[in-house]
């Protein structure tokens, strides 16, 4: 099969949004917490244009950007040396390979099934199961707002992830 | 949420532990009940990477759909901000390199160019992005951020309430406000943020400066380093990690706070350990405490704390937990702690130094941020304390608030050992008798507990 040819410094912006959602999953893979994810990824975004002429196709791009994203993370994990929530180097080193290993088609497939379930759960259960990417604090205040415990809401969200889970199964088995 | 059908068998305690890692909630016997259950099996590996997968769909969703956002009951907290900038960094980076080739910036009255703007307020004129900014212009803000590319290839991102003023094409005025600059360009060496106390010269890194409209202002180095430059100060080079900050007044002084090595040691960067040769060490310094919004009958200091004088005898803190060599307030007060050198001495420099570092209660961290300021009184020990409205016969000496220097905004990121030294511009900080440190609650976040700070020693040197 033909390859692509090489990219553009104008087709950068469609590149990276195209797989963004796939290098955060890797960011997030290896790294402790959101903050470092949206560090690793604004750095490696900026590698990665500086770097773009060392592609010579298009199609090579998300597993090129992975491995930047990777020594990205590296890097700052090299900094957070002191945080005890960071994996030790040997599980890194697994879960980079067994990530870039995965197939890149089955995360859009996932993104589009959970986009569906997500939007079959109400409002309260959407709200709750999309409260803890929304910042420091917001249980809390979703907590005090309604008069319950966090670890109340808390379990109330695992049980909604659960049901998640079992619906986007069920839309990938649909699918497939 | 699980995706594939191998894995409806996980047990309860791994998913369990893989949701609170990535909620971010997880203790560290949690953490590394994980990680051993991950290094020795596959399946649980890949189950944790569906399980990211997942939380980063979430994520995504939650961020950056309009129904999430408008949801939310918090109004945009500095790290919503950085949220909602940050998915268009790779659109921001196009944008900064394409504008360096710009027929723009081949005009020589158009130092920078406006890259973006995120939840932007303005109280200037607003600006939408691609607009050249010409030498002189002023950004206002009263919330929000916007992003400006430097036509020396540097970029800085203003956050509000702030007022920034374009100086040249490598080089801006920060009024007040907070500015994260990147100048890692050969042709954007030397970029130079000023503010209305001090000077910051870049040496080819990233850096954040913050400005308050009274002169205060402070500057913290992400990367690489950075000279600080200050009227009636030498020059001093920044490196990687360490902050530094300027009074203003009568008496500028410089604030400098660094990140230690968590040893008993206390090894410092350039601030040197906790000393037993200091003034307040060496004679018959007497100190008192007391507080405000502490309850009737109750004393100032924490049942656990040990007496206000360890923090004059030379002698660090052991460990990272250590009460018994740590003097800290009761929790959600004002500390007072006033110092009667006992006769008016000229104080040259005053050094403080905290250790705390409680891994099972991650909200204990709380307990090595310093929060304070320290005021000064030459003859008579003034009848009252300083509050915002009235001085009560103090002279205020210096500010210090080490999380805005350590740039915290989780708990993992905040220095466990840390120490704050300030410094003359002149020869001392004044002549004082009494010395007051008025300290506060590590954190007014409602979220957040109120802590005080475990304070190892408070070394005060006249020569």
């Amino acid at each position: 099969m033909d390859r692509s040819p090489p990219p553009k410094r104008s087709d950068f912006e469609a590149l990276f949004e195209g797989h963004e959602l796939a290098f955060r999953v890797y960011a997030k893979a290896l790294l402790p917490s959101w903050d470092a994810v949206d560090d690793v990824i604004q750095t490696a975004s900026l590698v990665m244009w500086r770097k773009m002429e060392e592609l010579d196709s298009s199609d090579g791009f998300l597993p090129w950007g992975k491995v930047v994203v990777r020594f990205t993370a590296l890097k700052h994990l090299r900094t957070q040396s002191r945080d005890p929530h960071v994996f030790d180097p040997e599980l890194i080193e697994f879960l980079s390979q067994e990530e870039e290993e995965r197939d890149g088609g089955r995360l859009d497939a996932q993104q589009q099934a959970l986009t569906k379930c997500l939007s079959a759960l109400g409002t309260e259960g959407r709200q709750l199961v999309l409260s803890p990417y929304q910042g420091h604090g917001y249980l809390t205040k979703l907590a005090e707002a309604s008069g319950r415990t966090r670890n109340s809401l808390y379990k109330q969200i695992r049980r909604i992830r659960a049901k998640l889970e079992q619906c986007v199964v069920q839309q990938l088995g649909t699918a497939s | 949420m699980n995706t594939n059908h191998e894995h409806e068998s996980v047990p309860e305690e791994l998913e369990e532990l893989i949701q609170d890692y990535l909620d971010e909630r997880l203790e560290t016997e949690g953490f590394v009940r994980l990680q051993e259950i991950l290094k020795e099996n596959s399946q649980a590996r890949r189950r944790y990477l569906d399980a990211t997968e997942s939380a980063v769909i979430l994520q995504d969703i939650a961020v950056t759909e309009e129904s999430a956002v408008l949801a939310a009951p918090v109004k945009s907290s500095t790290k919503q901000v950085a949220f909602r900038w940050l998915p268009l960094g790779a659109a921001a980076a196009v944008l900064v390199l394409a504008l360096f080739h710009s027929p723009w910036f081949s005009k020589p009255d158009v130092g920078a160019k406006l890259v973006s703007t995120s939840e932007t307020d303005w109280l200037s004129a607003e600006l939408l992005p691609g607009a050249p900014l010409a030498v002189g212009t002023q950004l206002q803000l009263a919330s929000g951020s916007v992003e400006i590319a430097f036509s020396s290839g540097a970029t800085s991102r203003i956050h509000g309430p702030a007022l920034f003023e374009i100086e040249s094409e490598n080089e801006g005025f920060l009024h007040y406000g907070q500015a994260y600059s990147v100048a890692d360009e050969e042709s954007s060496k030397g970029f130079t943020i000023r503010t209305g106390s001090s000077t910051y010269i870049d040496q080819g890194t990233e850096f954040i400066t913050k400005a308050a409209a009274d002169g205060y202002s402070q500057m913290l180095v992400l990367e690489g380093a950075v000279d600080a430059n200050a009227e009636g100060f030498e020059s001093r080079r920044i490196p990687g990690g360490s902050g530094i900050g300027f009074e203003t007044g009568e008496a500028p002084m410089m604030i400098q706070i660094e990140r230690g090595s968590e040893t008993r040691a206390f090894d410092f960067p350039s601030i040197p350990p906790p000393s037993s040769t200091d003034y307040a060490s060496t004679h018959p310094v007497s100190m008192e405490i007391d507080s405000r919004g502490r309850p009737s009958r109750k004393p100032s200091s924490a049942p656990n704390s040990a007496p206000v004088i360890v923090l004059t005898n030379g002698r660090a803190q052991k460990n990272h937990d250590d009460p018994e060599e740590s003097f800290f307030f009761r929790d959600d007060i004002t500390g007072y702690i006033v110092f009667d050198l006992n006769e008016s001495v000229p104080v040259t420099s005053i050094h403080t130094y905290s250790w705390h570092r409680n891994r099972d209660k991650p909200e204990s961290t709380m307990r090595a941020v310093q929060r304070f300021t320290v005021w000064g009184a030459k003859n008579t020990q003034p009848s009252g304390f300083p509050d915002a409205e009235n001085s009560s016969g103090w002279t205020r000496i210096a500010r210090a608030d080490t999380d805005i220097f350590f740039q915290v905004d989780h708990q993992a990121s905040r220095p466990p050992q840390q120490a704050c030294r300030i410094l003359p511009a002149g020869d001392s900080l004044g002549e004082f008798r009494y010395l007051l440190f008025e300290v506060l609650p590590t954190s007014d976040d409602i979220d957040i507990p109120p802590r005080h700070t475990f304070f190892s020693e408070i070394d005060i040197f006249t020569e």
